[in-house]
């Protein structure tokens, strides 16, 4: 438009070339006429627009559930049973015997397969004569079952220590049998005439002890799976009244490829609540915790899912999550072999994990009881500051089944009220509910706000906006919950007349 | 200019100009100017009698013009000191529904004419400027105050412009067999900068319901150089009128100019003429072609697209995204403005002549007929002066002076047709004038 104006008034300004003129426009004198919000806002468009914390879910029936969602926390093997380091060589001081595996942990090995490990043995002998030494551990074996075996040729020096370390070995594939979780070895060292000696110094060289597959028992632990807190964003701006949730539940979901049992612990299952108050989550089964569901050694690979929940049924959180509950604190640990369950002999593999979700799942089959829930907004109104009166338009069309009034008060910095929009409250009447859950929209409702010169003059004054919305059920069933549907809604338009005249 | 109100004209040629006017004397496209057909300058293809005698005439002249055939810049200004403050809500009860105004100047800087024993052979050199809008009553009065009052209507707010600066080298001549005059100009133009938007159309319709609005725009603009567009928030105007910069390396174009006259008699004359014929390819880098076609709505913001980004409710962003245009780098070619004239001359006695004159022009776009009857009286050999009265651009309060002085070999000739608009030139609907002198060899 600014292009326009100087386009209309260039050709008279070349008029007036006479003296040394500036120019400047006029305030606009003018009224205009903005079409503000038009909008058709269901709340499947909400559940579109779900976030990592928060989903918005329907089932078949288009009944919603809003889920709030704590991190998920996985444990893998490393964790479990992780890869064991040895820098230095083990000695070994007979000809054959055992070494020992120094877990750190009470593990009863029975069968492992190596993975990206390797073993040397070093020897020196003091013996004036060739030696010709043959290497094994006796229970480890190749996939044709043969013994890992390795000859070491020692040339004789004389009498003087002569020293041979031999190639490293690859024991990627090799299978470790045992009942004892030891290394058995022996070597056979033989002079030229065939004379069986006991060398002066033999050893072992194993960096790293890691495997694709574990079978035994690995002990009863403990893990600390999660201490975290999930944030309820349902009463954030609450200001008075009640929402009831009738069927609120802690989910949990878990996956385990683990071979063995693993329960969950529950330490703790807080809530609490808008005011700072906390209620324990307590129920006949909680202390117990749940068994993992585990693969079988005919599933090994495969990943076991466990859905469990507290809700009215098993707990006492109907009764503490309608305090108004800002968040749900929550502490669950992971036990391994627990002794409620079986001590079975059971695997692991590289890729063995449990990875646990708890959530915070809402069914939105609720009761309104006079819901206040109040949000302030920063508000610019420099752009407005040449306008002195205007008149706002509301058109609305109510899809949901229940009474929404709306306050709109202006304030200034310390929140001191300068202006409301409405005289009173903007009253959008409820649809009505039909017994298949469908809404009849409510009548269309069109709302003309004059603003006269004096509340203009207010809301400019205004730095914030605070709107103020009451939800209520319908008065036909004041007291019943209902199922909010994604294909509730609002239709709303808004257009604004402004002036300076 | 990227801003009109950093504008400030300081007293300049254009000041002296129409200071001449007050002086009584007259102008070329001018309607006077058709008066004097033994002037020596650009436009004149008449034989030049009075020049016969001599050899070669050179001379030089400058012309400007302002019109508007609604609003005066009085009509919608206060003057406080040197600060002129313009206000649309002053001119919206003076509007036709169709309002035009044009500047227009036009430099002769040199003209030769050349006597041959058959034809007087012309050559020159011009630097012209011009600036047309035509605008519909309803785009003043959305400027001038808010587009409610068009609530429940559709309304055509698209104006249209032609700005164009441009150098002339000519040559022509003028001949004369028996009783009819046989006179042409032939004009090789360079272009310098150029605007045009005609034929547009942008029809605006707002809803009675929240006041939806939609725009059906056909609109294709042509830019060398003045609107430098790269975005609805990133454009700049630059109007720079005469400027050698950028002159004869490119925008070339050809221009003719014919005249027919013919003798009834010793004592009546009738002419017929036709000027600027002819066009200009902008083939310059910087010539763009702008286009806004199709229906764009606008209903008010819709809340569920921003539900899930973090973005404040735009609405200037929303209103603006709606004049998407279309930008290509072309070239393209815009006709002058023809103008088209007819007349007679009739010696009432050897003092007095009178002459009546149909003019025809164009202005962005819009044809405007012109009509005037003028007296010229011969006080001396040396002294002519002459008055008329014109009907121009639909304006009918047009009093013109126009009158030549020869000393010395020199004439000096000038003419207005509105003389009023000297005292008072921002309070008037017609400026403008010509002066020019010719030295006689």
């Amino acid at each position: 438009m600014k292009y326009l104006s100087i386009f209309i008034v260039l050709p008279l300004l070349f008029a007036a070339c006479l003296n040394e003129e500036s120019y400047e426009f006029a305030e606009i004198d003018g009224t205009y006429s903005i079409p503000l919000i038009d909008t058709e806002i269901k709340m499947v468009d909400i559940t579109s627009s779900s976030s990592n914390e928060i989903d918005i879910v329907s089932d078949e029936n288009d009944r919603l559930t809003v889920l709030y969602n704590g991190d998920v926390i996985s444990q893998t093997v490393l964790q479990i049973f992780p890869p064991l380091f040895w820098f230095n060589d083990i000695p070994l001081t007979e000809i054959a015997g055992p070494v020992d595996i120094p877990f750190e942990v009470d593990y009863n090995l029975k069968k492992a397969i190596f993975k990206d490990s390797q073993i040397a043995f070093k020897f020196t002998s003091i013996f004036p004569e060739d030696i010709i030494v043959t290497a094994k551990l006796t229970e480890v074996f190749d996939e044709d079952g043969n013994q890992l075996t390795q000859e070491l040729f020692i040339p004789g020096n004389g009498g003087e220590p002569s020293s041979v370390v031999g190639d490293t070995l690859e024991l990627e594939g090799y299978t470790f049998i045992t009942d004892t979780n030891e290394l058995l070895y022996e070597y056979d060292a033989r002079k030229p005439n065939g004379e069986q000696v006991q060398l002066d110094y033999a050893a072992m060289y194993l960096a790293q002890l890691n495997f694709s597959y574990v079978e035994g028992f690995f002990g009863t632990r403990v893990f600390d799976i999660i201490g975290d807190a999930i944030t309820v964003g349902a009463f954030d701006n609450w200001l008075s009244g009640g929402l009831i949730f009738e069927d609120p539940k802690v989910t949990f979901q878990v996956q385990n490829s683990f071979g063995f049992p693993v329960r969950s612990f529950i330490e703790h299952i807080t809530v609490k609540t808008i005011t700072g108050s906390e209620f324990i989550l307590d129920g006949p089964n909680i202390q117990e915790g749940v068994l993992f569901n585990y693969p079988t050694f005919d599933e090994i690979g495969e990943i076991k899912n466990t859905d469990f929940d507290y809700d009215r049924t098993n707990s006492n959180i109907g009764e503490i999550f309608n305090e108004k509950a800002a968040s749900v604190i929550y502490d669950v640990d992971a036990i391994i072999n627990s002794p409620l369950d079986d001590q079975i002999i059971g695997f692991l593999t590289d890729s063995s994990f449990y990875k646990v979700q708890v959530a915070l799942e809402m069914p939105m089959f609720v009761t309104f009881n006079d819901l206040k829930l109040t949000d302030t907004f920063d508000l610019d109104l420099t752009e407005y500051e040449s306008f002195n009166s205007g008149e706002l338009k509301i058109i609305n069309q109510n899809l949901f089944p229940f009474n929404i009034d709306l306050e709109v008060k202006f304030l200034d910095d310390q929140d001191n009220e300068v202006a409301a929009l409405f005289d009173g409250d903007l009253n959008i009447v409820s649809g009505t509910l039909q017994n298949d859950g469908s809404v009849i929209p409510s009548d269309i409702q069109t709302e003309i706000i004059p603003m006269g010169e004096t509340k203009f003059t207010n809301f400019k004054k205004a730095k914030k906006v605070a709107i103020i919305s009451t939800f209520s059920n319908n008065p036909l069933f004041e007291n019943d919950p209902f199922w909010i549907l994604g294909n509730y809604g609002l239709n709303m338009k808004m257009g604004l007349t402004i002036s300076n005249e | 200019m990227s801003s009109i109100e950093q504008m400030k004209f300081k007293n300049s040629t254009l000041l002296i100009i129409i200071i001449f006017f007050s002086s009584g004397l007259l102008g070329q496209h001018e309607l006077g100017t058709y008066m004097y057909p033994e002037f020596d300058y650009n436009y004149n293809l008449v034989v030049n009698k009075d020049s016969s005698d001599h050899k070669l005439t050179v001379s030089s002249s400058y012309y400007a013009n302002f019109s508007s055939n609604s609003i005066k810049l009085d009509d919608i200004s206060d003057k406080a000191g040197n600060v002129r403050t313009i206000d649309f809500d002053k001119g919206v009860d003076l509007l036709a529904d169709i309002n035009s105004s044009e500047f227009y100047q036009s430099y002769n800087f040199l003209h030769l004419n050349y006597n041959l024993s058959a034809v007087q052979i012309k050559f020159g050199y011009n630097w012209r400027s011009s600036f047309e809008i035509n605008y519909p009553r309803a785009l003043f009065e959305l400027l001038a105050n808010g587009n409610n009052q068009f609530v429940g209507q559709t309304v055509d707010i698209a104006p249209s412009l032609n700005i164009r600066s441009y150098h002339d080298i000519y040559a022509g001549f003028s001949g004369e067999f028996g009783n009819l005059q046989v006179g042409a100009n032939v004009h090789f133009l360079s272009g310098t900068e150029n605007f045009i938007l005609e034929n547009a159309s942008i029809e605006l319709s707002i809803s009675d319901e929240i006041f939806q609005f939609e725009l059906e725009n056909n609109i294709d603009a042509y830019t060398t150089r003045i609107l430098s567009y790269q975005s609805i928030s990133d454009a700049s105007f630059s109007f720079r009128g005469l400027d050698f910069r950028n002159a004869f390396i490119g925008n070339y174009g050809v221009a003719i100019d014919l005249m027919l006259r013919y003798d009834l008699g010793a004592k009546t004359s009738i002419f017929a003429s036709v000027y600027d014929l002819g066009s200009i390819q902008w083939n310059n880098s910087n010539s763009q072609k702008l286009s806004s076609t199709g229906t764009e709505n606008y209903t008010g913001i819709d809340i569920v697209t921003y539900l899930d980004i973090d973005d404040n409710l735009a609405l200037r962003d929303s209103i603006e995204s709606l004049l998407s245009i279309q930008e290509d780098t072309l070239a393209y070619t815009t006709a002058l403005r023809p103008v088209i004239a007819a007349g007679v001359q009739h010696k009432i006695n050897d003092k007095l002549d009178l002459s009546l004159i149909i003019q025809s022009q164009r202005i962005a776009g819009r044809r405007y007929n012109n009509f005037a009857v003028g007296l010229r009286h011969k006080i001396s050999k040396q002294l002519k002066v002459g008055i008329q009265y014109s009907v121009k651009t639909n304006t009918y309060n047009n009093i013109g002076l126009n009158g030549s002085l020869e000393i010395a070999g020199f004439q000096l000739f000038a003419m207005a047709d509105n003389i009023l608009s000297a005292f008072n030139p921002t309070g008037s609907q017609q400026i403008n004038g010509r002066i020019g002198l010719n030295y006689r060899i």
